[in-house]
Parts: structure tokens; sequence; C-alpha cells
């Protein structure tokens, strides 16, 4: 009888993994998806960034402005540097729109460029412009606990309902107590990694966590990194409608 | 000897037609021949010229473009190139110097776009590529003048462009950043080549202020006085220790180059071969009938005392007065066709367009000595050496049994 009980407590054990429902009172996968979703993915946000890119013994700065509304709406406006000034970079669902300045023009970008890189960093467009409800798009898996530079961590595998996402699978280590990623691994179908971001610095922006400066390595190219810096950060603000248009893209600024 | 030339001529004339069969083929074979040799000597000077127009002579680079060449990426390139530059043309052998931007751009005319492989050049590298002498609409850039462009004519067609039409460029810096500038389309180049034909020039310094790359290039050509020298200023370059950092290459080790004047030879050796083949097979087999037609005579002609191989010399003189008829014929004919391939060349369209190669549709036949000089020892030869065998079974025979009637 003994072993009986055993042997289904131990199924109960494994189902209860394999479903995401808590166990003896650890969190479901779901749970904290839904949690880190919170966090990352607020009604809106308006944030200055300054974004660093490091190729080899090389380092560009690049500064600018991002309102982003929902998951996939966004307009980015450059400041700095001198060359990049004015530049401005519109996403609305999956087209993408930039305006350059230094020929007066706006060109539609064609739907493949999301994941190329943005200005010229290890972060794509995509990841720069769209703030993803993780828990609509991926089925997850707790796959354990761990120590990650003094903060115990929950290890999450996340794997797309959907074939044509940026990214098929992603190995998530979130923040038992903040619910931020403190590393995220990107991996295509074929398993290939593709990119490691690594969260720096977290923010208390509200009542929502926030990661202020991340660090992203392309692992397709070799010798480079970026890191993005965010400050005067605003969360769950109104944005007006009239910002995610051709007409301001195109304003001079 | 003036008996054996009488009596071979009044055996040419014994079958007028079937001698004029045997020199109608000899002249069909020495006119493939010759035109032959012309085209493929154009082709293969076509390509060696193409070539060298793009690569130079010698091509420098930096050591990791080789690699990232097919995907234009612009991180492999040479910094500081003028200091570069001004060293390579000091190095004996080199008659002059240039430096490019090889890269990949989106071209936008209204709300159209194609992507397009530009290049930044030099004011020099106008007339070396032919630029001035393609136009077909409007006029050559000014090398100073950052914003003018000249455009292909299958990019231009693609999009509609006319010269004095605005562009604009799109394209990815040095450091991987989108970045556009406007310019004036000055011209419009056909160049007979399909794939030069989808590419588009800007002034080097304009590339420069659009990739972000001041002081920097992707390559720099050397050229020599002659083909024949590359092999001489390569070695000078690579001797040079503050070169040695950089990729050397001969015009014939990029690309397709070495495997494309390889296969050249071997066609034209082969196309050779089959036209001698044939000539030789026709005046054999005339002469293998004239042989067994008089086998009679030739055992009267043993018996009344002649030499074998004066026997042989009379079948193979016979042969050679027809081979040299057609030889000669051919040789005028296949001239004039050559002449005139040289001089108006032999347009072949689109059919090369698709091919990855750096050749010129409008191919210039070669006409010089040395098309006639092959054209007249093959002929010959032919002739030659397809009447001595028929001439040798013949006077094998033992006079009785050649005058044995059947």
């Amino acid at each position: 009888m003994k072993k009986f009980t055993t042997i289904i407590l131990g199924l109960i054990f494994v189902c209860g993994i394999l479903s995401g429902v808590p166990i003896f009172g650890a969190e479901s996968a779901t749970d904290i998806l839904r949690k880190l979703d919170y966090n990352q993915a607020p009604s809106s946000v308006i944030y200055d960034v300054q974004m660093v890119i490091h190729q080899a013994d090389r380092v560009d700065t690049k500064t600018m402005k991002l309102y982003g509304e929902g998951q996939e709406k966004s307009y980015a406006l450059f400041l700095s540097p001198a060359r990049d000034k004015g530049t401005a970079v519109l996403r609305l669902n999956d087209n993408l729109w930039m305006y350059l300045p230094s020929a007066e023009k706006t060109m539609k970008i064609s739907g493949h460029m999301l994941r190329q890189s943005f200005m010229g960093s290890d972060f794509s467009y995509s990841d720069s412009t769209e703030r993803l409800q993780l828990l609509d798009l991926y089925d997850a898996t707790v796959t354990g606990a761990a120590e990650l530079d003094g903060r115990n961590v929950y290890l999450l595998e996340l794997k797309a309902k959907q074939a044509d996402a940026n990214y098929f699978t992603r190995k998530l280590w979130i923040d038992q107590e903040r619910y931020v990623a403190l590393r995220q691994e990107m991996y295509a179908k074929s398993g290939k990694l593709l990119k490691v971001m690594t969260t720096e610095s977290v923010l208390k922006v509200g009542d929502r966590f926030f990661a202020a400066k991340v660090k992203m390595e392309d692992k397709l190219k070799k010798n480079t990194y970026s890191e993005m810096i965010f400050t005067d950060i605003k969360l769950d603000e109104a944005i007006p409608d009239s910002i995610f248009t051709i007409q301001n893209l195109e304003k001079k600024q | 000897m003036n008996d054996l030339i009488k009596i071979a001529f009044r055996n040419i004339f014994r079958n007028s037609r079937r001698s004029l069969i045997t020199v109608f083929i000899s002249f069909l074979s020495v006119l493939f021949l010759v035109v032959g040799s012309s085209f493929l000597g154009g082709l293969f000077n076509n390509i060696l010229s193409e070539s060298i127009r793009q690569t130079g002579h010698v091509r420098i680079t930096s050591k990791d473009y080789a690699i990232k060449e097919r995907m234009l990426s612009l991180t492999g390139n040479i910094d500081n190139y003028p200091e570069i530059k001004n060293r390579i043309a000091k190095i004996s052998g080199v008659s002059w110097v240039t430096a490019r931007i090889k890269f990949a751009a989106v071209v936008y005319q209204g709300d159209q776009s194609q992507e397009g492989l530009g290049n930044g050049i030099e004011a020099a590298d106008i007339k070396n590529l032919n630029l001035e002498s393609a136009i077909y609409q409007g006029r050559v850039m000014k090398p100073q003048a950052n914003d003018e462009i000249l455009i292909g004519r299958q990019l231009a067609e693609t999009l509609g462009i006319k010269a004095g039409d605005q562009v604009t460029l799109l394209s990815r810096t040095i450091d991987n950043s989108p970045y556009a500038l406007k310019y004036r389309v000055t011209g419009l180049f056909d160049l007979q080549n399909g794939k030069l034909n989808k590419t588009f020039y800007i002034p080097l310094s304009s590339a420069q202020d659009l990739l972000n790359m001041a002081d920097r290039v992707t390559e720099i050509l050397a050229f020599s006085d002659s083909t024949t020298a590359t092999g001489a200023l390569t070695a000078s370059l690579k001797k040079d220790s503050q070169l040695s950092q950089l990729s050397i290459e001969r015009w014939d080790e990029i690309g397709l180059a070495p495997v494309l004047t390889g296969i050249i030879k071997i066609v034209s050796t082969i196309i050779q071969l089959i036209f001698v083949f044939l000539a030789g097979l026709g005046i054999a087999n005339t002469m293998m009938m004239a042989v067994f037609e008089r086998k009679n005579e030739i055992g009267l002609l043993k018996s009344m005392g002649m030499y074998e191989n004066e026997i042989t010399a009379l079948f193979t003189l016979e042969g050679f007065i027809l081979g040299l008829f057609g030889t000669l014929s051919g040789l005028f004919v296949g001239g004039m066709a050559a002449y005139y391939l040289n001089r108006h060349g032999l347009y072949l369209g689109s059919s090369l367009s698709g091919l990855p190669l750096l050749i010129n549709s409008m191919i210039y036949g070669v006409f010089d000595g040395g098309i006639f000089l092959k054209g007249t020892i093959l002929g010959l030869a032919a002739a030659v050496l397809a009447s001595i065998f028929p001439a040798l079974s013949g006077v094998r025979l033992k006079p009785t049994e050649a005058l044995r009637k059947e």
C-alpha cells in the first residue's frame, strides 16, 4: 500500500510539472510568466534609451526617445549621434517605416527587416520595438530553480505556439522575487543559439519591476554586444494616437 | 618534280566533280577554323579585358574581404587607403592605381525600389570601366559631384528611371546602421552585360559619406602596362612589408576567371581539332577513292619503273593541291568574316546575361596573322596527312595484283 501511494504521488508530481500546475506551494510556469508579462509588457511605455554598441574595438553610442503602446506599436526618434539625429522608426504591427532625414524620405521597410539589426546593434527591430505577452505566444515549462548573481531564479523553457515566432524556443532565468528575466537565451527552431540577453539593472516603476539596463549578444556575430540603458521611464501613460502616424514620422524634429 | 606536278594537276581534273567536293570540304573546314579562332580568341580577350577592368591586374583587399565579399560586408576594408594607394603606385611595374568601394543598396525611385550593387569609384576609373562610351542617355557623372549617379540599363528599366531623375540610395553603413542619400541621375549606361547593367556608380567620396567609411575602401586595384607582367607585379607587391597584412590576388585568381579561361582554351582546341579532322576526313575519302579507281594505273606506273615514293608523292601532291585550293578560298572568305567580326562584332544579346560572367555581350573577333597562320598550317597539314595514308596503301600492291582486272 505504501509503495502504491508513493507511485501515485510521484505520478501526480510529474503530471503537475508537465501541466504547469503548482506542486506543493511552488508556482506554475503560467503564473510565473503572467507576472513576468505584467512587468515587461505594460499598456504603454515612454522612455529615453541610450544604446551602446560594442563591435570589436569600436564603441558607438546612440540615444533615442521611444514611445510604445500595446504589444507592437512603437515610435522611436533618434537624438544622437549627429549622423542619426532625426532618424525615426514607426512600427505598427508587422509594418515598419523609417524616416531618414539625410534623404528627407520615409521608407517602408519589408517585414523580414524586423529580425534584422536595429541601427547596427545586437538588438533586432522586433527586440527593440515590441513588448510581447509571452504567455500568448509560448508554452512554458518550469525546468528548475537556481541562483544567478546572488538571486534565486526560476528556470523556464518556452516553446513557441506558432512556428513563425521570432525565437522558436527561449530559456529564461526569472527572478523569484521581482519576476524579471535576468537572463534569456533565444534559440532558432534548429536549436541554434541566436541571442543571449542579460538584465544588469532593475528599477521599480509604479508597481512594476522594469529592466533598466539590458545587454544583448547576437551569437551569430563575433566580438559584438549591445546595451540599452533606459531612463526617464513612464509606464501606462496615455499616448496620443498622433504619435504613431507617418505624418509624425516625417515631422521636422 | 615538274612532271609530278603536271600529272597531279591532270589527275585532279580527271574527276573534277569529286575534286570540287574535296576542295569545298577543305574550304568549309578552313573557313570555320578561321572564323572560330577569331570568335573564340575574341571571347577570350573579352573575358580577360572585362575581368581586368573589374579587378585590375592585381587586387589588394583586407585579408577577410574574400570571405565577406559575397555578402558585400563593409567590415573587411582597407583603412587609411590614400597612404596605401600611394605606396602601391610607387612599386615598380605599377602603371596606375585606383580604389573602390563595392556595396549593396536599395535604389528608390518614387514608391518603387530595387536592390542593386553599388560601386564608389575614382575619376580615373570612369575611363577604365568604359563608362563614358557606355552611356546611352544623359552624360557621365562628374567625379567631384557627390550627388551624381550613373545607373545600369537593367536597373533603370526595372524602376523606370530616366536621366535627370532623382533617386534615393538606402544602404547600411560600416556600423550596420541604415543611411540614405539623394542622387541626381546624370546618365544611364549599357555595358552589354546583364550583371553589370544591374549596378550603379557613384563617386568614391560619396560612397564613403553614404557608408560612413571616411578614408576606407573595400579594394585597391593595381594595373600594369601588359597582362603578361601580372606575375612580376604580384611578386613585387607581395615583397612589400607594409602590404603583407593585406590580401594580394592576381586577376586570374579571382572569382570564375581561372576556370573560364581554362575552359575556353580547351573548347577552342577541341573545336579546331574537329574542323581539322573533318577536312582530313573529306580529303582522305577522296584520295582513297582515287587510289582504288586508279589501282591499275598504279600497277602500270610501277611496272614501268616508277618508284613507290614517287607514286606516294604524286597522290600526296594531288591531296596537297586540293587542300591548297580549299585552304586559300577558306582563308579568303573566313578572313573576310573575321574582319567583319573584328570591325562590327557579334552581339550575343541577353543569352549571356544569366551567367555569372564578366563578359561583354558584344564579342569582337580577333583579326591577326595568327588566325591565318593557324588556318593555313592546319588546312594544309590535314590535306597532306589525309593523302599520305591512302597513297601508301595503294603503292604497297604488287604490280601484278594492281594490274589484275576484276
